[in-house]
């Protein structure tokens, strides 16, 4: 049974035996979850045995398109990187950017399945049929901008490059993987997980192509979209300013951190605002396939980075009282060189200096300290002085060190940049994800802040508001379109997949898939012991007022109605009150 | 009163070259009863965002006062 | 003579254009059979751009040994003469010629209304 659009093969890698083999892709998986973010958690779901060590040879790591990936349907250029995460115990998927996805496509997998440990230090090389195992002695300890740059010179630019740093070999939980140099797979320790492998780096190029039904009347429609939907001035921001848009409206939202947490906004925000960031670009650069461009590569006196983003912005400028735009993207290369997840590097970094300003525990760095911020980087990467505990992250920290009420974390995932008080939905948001606080599930903000007549500091009707959002998302991403394409419907996508695969999909579809992600993800973290009791906020959001000037200065969430919420969102999800799944609701969705 | 109105984002066209433009509106004046002075209807924008006064969120129906700084968003998506 | 023109600054390194090509001259979307290659990649702290496309120079046409290529408004590979000996491919400033089961490939800008330049989201490519 194959399907086109989808190359009908995974390749599977065992890292231990140095052997490669492929085999069918789960058709009667595909047909469930699509591809990208629902299709790699279902693998996982009948791979990974419940209470696997993330770090041991059990965990897999999953490279995973989807059937649009290699094709001219813009924004699908995305990439699913998954396994257990080292971080949570949850499983975890991120996506990541960048030009591996389509390589991998072109290759001739759907899937990449990386497993067991090598016994020494190895890079993998694929090309089409061919995979080659090689030492990697000579990179091990490098930074992985200094890595990609040597394989990048001895194999040449057409491969992609996935590789980790210090970080990830040092088995850190907020260890990243990158590629293209500026891309992340960042969250949940994802790069830990390749380190443990003991694999430096991953290249990839591909000759082969992607077959569809009716290519001519296909490429002719998504060409239509392309220009007429995607190119549009409702998404076009993305070109213009990237995430860095987001610091004004985030501002004025009243959401945007200001000194881990203890307030919202900054008044100093207008020192390194997008506007002031913009001057120093170079140059834009978008992933495959892509169209809309939200790259920016810039370059501040000796700072580079393809950014900062957003996150980046706000947790290395106001969450850390710090406002030199110089500084921000300093923080950033050197974060994606280590190859350390900027948002929980960032986050731990900001609640040591809280526990220091406190008197709590001295961990050697104050608010403002821009130029220790960029030392303590470097010494979590590379695990010394304070940085052999501060990269754990602050659950770790906070559990050893006291500071639990205000480490901004959820089932040991620290915060994106959104300030769940001035957005209720997104406390709700963190605490369901299926990998702790993670702002891609469920964007809140989008609907109960960036909106005109939405009260925000409720809790009344956001449990559908959240299932919404992240129904919409897990099957958006499972698509592997980017979040980016904003005016993306069900309708589009079902259109799309449509036409790709030359089977029938419906909109109504599209939403069903999107629930049996949610729930997919649900069951794999309940296998792990996770019920209501994991789904917590941080005390700092309900005992203390948001401090600062914003317009949501003064909210704290009651526990009450953060639980109001929980149980509207179970009802929703029809999960017993516990949070757990009916058993019957499981086998539903396998 | 005066009130200053500035738009922001992709709203920015209904301005044209105009950084931002003042207007006379009533005492009482709610954001969305302003914003219809300067030829805004939020409800028929499809990329409507939201609203604030000198930098604060509001609501679309909260009121006005005399030099205060209106500021609409086109929405945003993504992180 | 309308050519493919080419603005760096303007590339976001989609490589859409590639794919686009592909699925109308081979079929499917398969960008190393493409007639385009422009891709962007970092280099020692640069952005650097890969742009392979054709320029309408005319190289390959008087390399060509057996008088196969021919340039009118567009180009033209005469299938039965052409050899495959790949002199086009080796002289083409562009590298944008493919051989293939001893055929060259070579972009015929769709025959004046090409393809890719109505792809290109940022409009990078033009043809002028």
């Amino acid at each position: 049974m194959t399907m086109l659009g989808y190359q009908n093969n995974v390749l599977r890698i065992n890292l231990k035996e140095k052997k490669a083999s492929t085999e069918p892709l789960r058709m009667d998986f595909a047909r469930k979850y699509i591809g990208s973010k629902g299709l790699a958690i279902r693998y996982m779901y009948e791979e990974l045995d419940p209470g696997i060590d993330a770090l041991g040879e059990d965990n897999k790591l999953f490279l995973t398109t989807g059937p649009l990936t290699g094709t001219p349907v813009p924004c699908s250029g995305k990439l699913s990187v998954a396994a257990k995460s080292p971080a949570t115990g949850t499983m975890n998927d991120c996506s990541i950017g960048g030009h591996a996805g389509i390589k991998i496509k072109f290759a001739g997998y759907d899937m990449i399945i990386f497993e067991g440990i090598s016994e020494e230090p190895c890079y993998v090389v694929i090309e089409d049929d061919k995979v080659k195992f090689l030492d990697a002695a000579d990179l091990w300890g490098r930074g992985s901008h200094e890595a990609e740059a040597v394989l990048a010179e001895q194999y040449g630019t057409d491969y992609s490059i996935m590789s980790i740093g210090p970080a990830g070999e040092k088995l850190s939980n907020m260890a990243c993987i990158n590629s293209d140099y500026y891309r992340q797979a960042g969250r949940g320790g994802i790069g830990a997980v390749m380190g443990s492998k003991k694999m430096k780096a991953i290249l990839i190029k591909g000759t082969k192509g992607v077959k569809v039904a009716d290519i001519e009347k296909t490429t002719d429609r998504i060409l239509e979209i392309l220009h007429d939907d995607v190119l549009q001035e409702d998404n076009t921001f993305v070109y213009d300013a990237g995430t860095t848009a987001f610091l004004e409206a985030c501002g004025d939202g009243g959401i945007v951190p200001y000194k881990n947490f203890s307030g919202a906004n900054d008044p100093e925000w207008e020192k390194y605002n997008g506007d002031v960031l913009m001057q120093y670009r170079e140059g834009k650069r978008g992933c495959g396939s892509c169209g809309l461009g939200c790259g920016n590569f810039l370059k501040i006196g000796n700072a580079v980075c393809e950014g900062p983003e957003y996150e980046t912005i706000a947790v290395a400028g106001p969450n850390a009282g710090i406002t030199d735009p110089e500084h921000i993207v300093k923080f950033n290369e050197v974060c994606d060189n280590m190859g350390l997840d900027t948002i929980s590097a960032g986050d731990t970094i900001v609640w040591a200096m809280e526990m220091t300003e406190k008197g709590l525990h001295d961990f050697g760095i104050r608010f403002g300290e821009a130029d220790k911020m960029i030392e303590m980087v470097e010494l979590m990467a590379r695990q010394e002085g304070v940085g052999a505990d501060l990269c754990k992250g602050v659950k770790y920290c906070s559990e050893k060190y006291g500071g639990t009420d205000f480490a901004m974390q959820v089932k040991g995932l620290e915060f994106p940049q959104y300030e769940p008080r001035g957005s209720w939905g997104m406390s709700l948001a963190y605490a369901v994800s299926d990998r702790g606080a993670c702002h891609m599930r469920a964007y809140a903000p989008n609907v109960e802040v960036f909106a005109a007549a939405v009260p925000p500091y409720t809790s009344e009707g956001k449990g559908q508001m959240v299932y919404e959002l992240g129904e919409f998302n897990a099957v958006k991403f499972s698509l592997c379109i980017c979040d980016f394409w904003g005016t993306i419907t069900y309708d589009i996508m079902a259109e799309m997949l449509t036409m790709i695969t030359g089977e029938k999909w419906t909109a109504e579809e599209m939403g069903e898939v999107g629930r049996r992600v949610l729930n997919i993800g649900r069951a794999f973290n309940q296998r792990e012991g996770f019920n209501r009791a994991n789904d917590t906020i941080p005390k700092r959001l309900v005992r203390e007022a948001l401090g600062g000037e914003g317009p949501a200065a003064g909210q704290k969430i009651p526990q009450e109605a953060f639980e109001d919420m929980l149980d509207q969102y179970y009802e929703v999800m029809g999960w017993n009150k516990d949070g757990t799944m009916p058993e019957e609701l499981i086998r539903s969705i396998l | 009163m005066k009130v200053t109105i500035t738009l922001r984002g992709t709203l920015r066209k209904y301005f044209g070259e105009d950084k931002e433009r003042v207007y006379d509106v009533p005492e009482g004046c709610t954001c969305d009863e302003a914003l219809k002075i300067a030829g805004l209807d939020y409800k028929k924008i499809k990329n409507f965002g939201f609203v604030s006064i000198n930098n604060k969120r509001v609501m679309i129906y909260d009121k006005l006062q005399e030099g205060d700084l209106l500021k609409a968003f086109s929405k945003v998506s993504g992180g | 003579m309308k050519r493919l023109k080419f603005k760096k600054a303007k590339c976001i390194g989609c490589q859409l254009c590639a794919q686009v090509c592909s699925a109308y001259k081979e079929g499917e979307y398969i960008p190393s059979k493409a007639r385009i290659a422009i891709e962007t990649y970092y280099d020692k702290g640069a952005l650097k751009y890969a742009d392979h496309y054709c320029i309408l120079c005319g190289i390959c046409q008087k390399n060509c040994p057996t008088g196969a290529i021919s340039i009118d408004e567009y180009i033209k590979v005469d299938f039965d003469k052409c050899i495959g000996c790949g002199t086009c491919a080796e002289k083409c400033p562009k590298k944008v010629v493919r051989i293939r089961d001893e055929k060259s490939y070579i972009c015929d800008t769709c025959k004046g209304d090409p393809k890719c330049v109505k792809t290109c989201p940022q409009n990078a490519l033009t043809f002028e």
